[in-house]
């Protein structure tokens, strides 16, 4: 399955990938002008082809945040137009939205917890086909084990792993990752990154995450793009191979691609 | 073998709060018959714990009687103010202007003093249980109305946003989040009002006891003033704070019990 990303990556052709690969993000001078004043993003015009992985990264404060919750449809851009193809013409669950705290609800199990999308949505599916479906969802993010227990008896990083089952539980189009690992150590945030990956190659797919780690950016995406001040300051195609391992970070793409995206976001000329 | 161990610290912990509290009464119950040896003090100013206890003896069936009359009261009141309370919260909740409009009036029935507010009422309702238990709705309502409204409005903004990523209705919103969520305030609300519920019950009780065949604590305190009789007056004290420390413990219990399974 890698082995057919890796080719999808080679043959990267925004226009030529639809349906089966996730859905394609554009974003076309979208800006958003808080009531105070405040110019969060501006003029930002990127895009994510299908069934891709992008980074949004940045300083604090520099939009990366907004420009995704703007992609998820949660604020209105000011300015500008954000058009996700197939068009999900409003249409819910078709955005899977991870955020940087676990946010569960404490009075769900992990498994009720991973139903709740699929019953807020009002399907036709009865709760025990809910329930087989969230069990699903949690046996391939490795909690098959943990289903009936509360969030206080999960650790940070099973919590996390709910979360994200959650966020894919109605099979979206995109999933949104805002800063998913921030609190977490280095090592559960090398094995959540590689989650998510091993879930990406298991479905169509388009991912956009917010990060301030440059290595988790590099290691995870096709292409990061890198905002300042509300602006995009520039979008970086990955150029390293896949599929990606910890033997990717002593290679020359990697130490590449990393100096490369720092030294954008410093702005460095 | 961990989890024996923890149960073991957990019991002697009990037992080492329980023999705490007893300790504690034991010497205040010393000083109380020290203070009225040493000064000497007549029955009528202060009996000693022996003449307050036969006292209770004694007025046994009347105390009972009171005690389950309050009681009565008290829980009636209570349930409804629970009740009330929630249905007034939910309403709140949904709307910015009704918060508005409306709060300011809560807290002025929290602030009015009920003593001032039981005569009226009685007038009103006439000398019965009924009024009784009208009074201590009012005393329990604000505390249940601000806990639970705070509950439903203070809600995790990412938990807002997912609800918004699904399209989510008002009143599954409410079900489905909202309503869950303030359960925990519910039961802090419902147990500082169970406290104050065995007080507005006395104080209207007062009021309703002047003159009728009313017989709750309240009613006794007034009956037993009039007479004199400190050492009733006493007793009737003990029962009023016990009954008031049962209607916490049970709605602690009660809350322990329903939020067990959310909480380490």
């Amino acid at each position: 399955m890698q082995r057919q990303q890796a080719k999808l990556i080679e043959s990267d052709h925004i226009s030529n990938q639809t349906t089966n690969t996730g859905s394609s993000i554009d974003c076309r001078c979208v800006s958003l002008v808080f009531s105070s004043g405040t110019r969060a993003v501006d003029e930002v015009t990127l895009s994510v082809p299908a069934g891709k992985i992008m980074s949004l990264v940045g300083p604090s404060g520099c939009g990366k945040t907004t420009m995704l919750r703007m992609i998820a449809g949660l604020e209105k851009p000011t300015a500008g137009e954000i058009q996700i193809t197939p068009s999900i013409d409003g249409a819910a669950g078709e955005i899977g939205f991870v955020f940087q705290q676990p946010s569960l609800l404490r009075w769900r199990t992990a498994i009720e917890n991973v139903t709740l999308p699929l019953e807020l949505m009002s399907s036709s599916a009865t709760q025990s086909q809910n329930r087989s479906t969230a069990a699903q969802m949690l046996q391939q993010v490795g909690l098959a084990d943990s289903v009936n227990l509360y969030p206080h008896q999960l650790s940070g990083g099973m919590r996390m792993r709910v979360s994200i089952a959650r966020a894919l539980v109605t099979q979206p189009k995109v999933l949104l990752l805002d800063e998913p690992f921030a609190a977490l150590d280095d090592t559960l945030r090398e094995q959540l990154g590689g989650l998510v990956l091993d879930l990406w190659t298991q479905r169509p797919l388009t991912i956009v995450m917010v990060t301030h780690n440059i290595a988790e950016a590099v290691m995870l995406s096709h292409r990061i793009a890198v905002m300042r001040n509300g602006k995009l300051a520039e979008t970086i195609d990955n150029p390293m191979p896949w599929p990606r391992d910890d033997s990717n970070r002593s290679q020359a793409p990697f130490s590449d691609t990393y100096q490369l995206v720092r030294s954008v976001m410093r702005g460095d000329d | 073998m961990p989890g024996n161990w923890k149960n073991n610290v957990k019991w002697k912990n009990n037992l080492s709060g329980g023999l705490a509290v007893v300790t504690v009464a034991l010497i205040a119950i010393g000083v109380w018959q020290a203070i009225v040896w040493y000064w000497g003090l007549p029955k009528a100013l202060l009996p000693t714990p022996k003449q307050t206890f036969d006292s209770a003896v004694m007025n046994r069936e009347s105390l009972l009687k009171g005690i389950y009359s309050t009681a009565c009261a008290a829980v009636m009141g209570l349930a409804v103010a629970i009740a009330l309370g929630s249905v007034i919260s939910i309403a709140l909740s949904q709307s910015k202007w009704l918060r508005i409009a409306i709060f300011p009036y809560i807290i002025l029935l929290q602030t009015v003093p009920i003593v001032a507010v039981a005569p009226l009422l009685i007038i009103w309702s006439g000398y019965t249980f009924r009024s009784v238990v009208i009074v201590t709705v009012i005393v329990c309502l604000f505390p249940i109305v601000n806990s639970v409204a705070a509950g439903l409005t203070r809600i995790d903004q990412d938990m807002n946003d997912l609800f918004d990523l699904y399209k989510v209705s008002r009143a599954k919103r409410l079900q489905k989040l909202q309503i869950p969520s303030a359960i925990n305030d519910l039961v802090i609300g419902s147990k500082t009002s169970s406290g104050l519920a065995v007080i507005g019950a006395i104080v209207a009780e007062f009021f309703v006891g002047n003159g009728t065949r009313y017989d709750g604590l309240g009613t006794l305190i007034t009956g037993w003033q009039a007479l004199s009789k400190t050492d009733a007056l006493i007793a009737a004290l003990f029962a009023s704070a016990a009954l008031g420390l049962a209607m916490f413990a049970t709605v602690h219990f009660i809350g322990a019990v329903v939020l067990r399974r959310w909480t380490s």
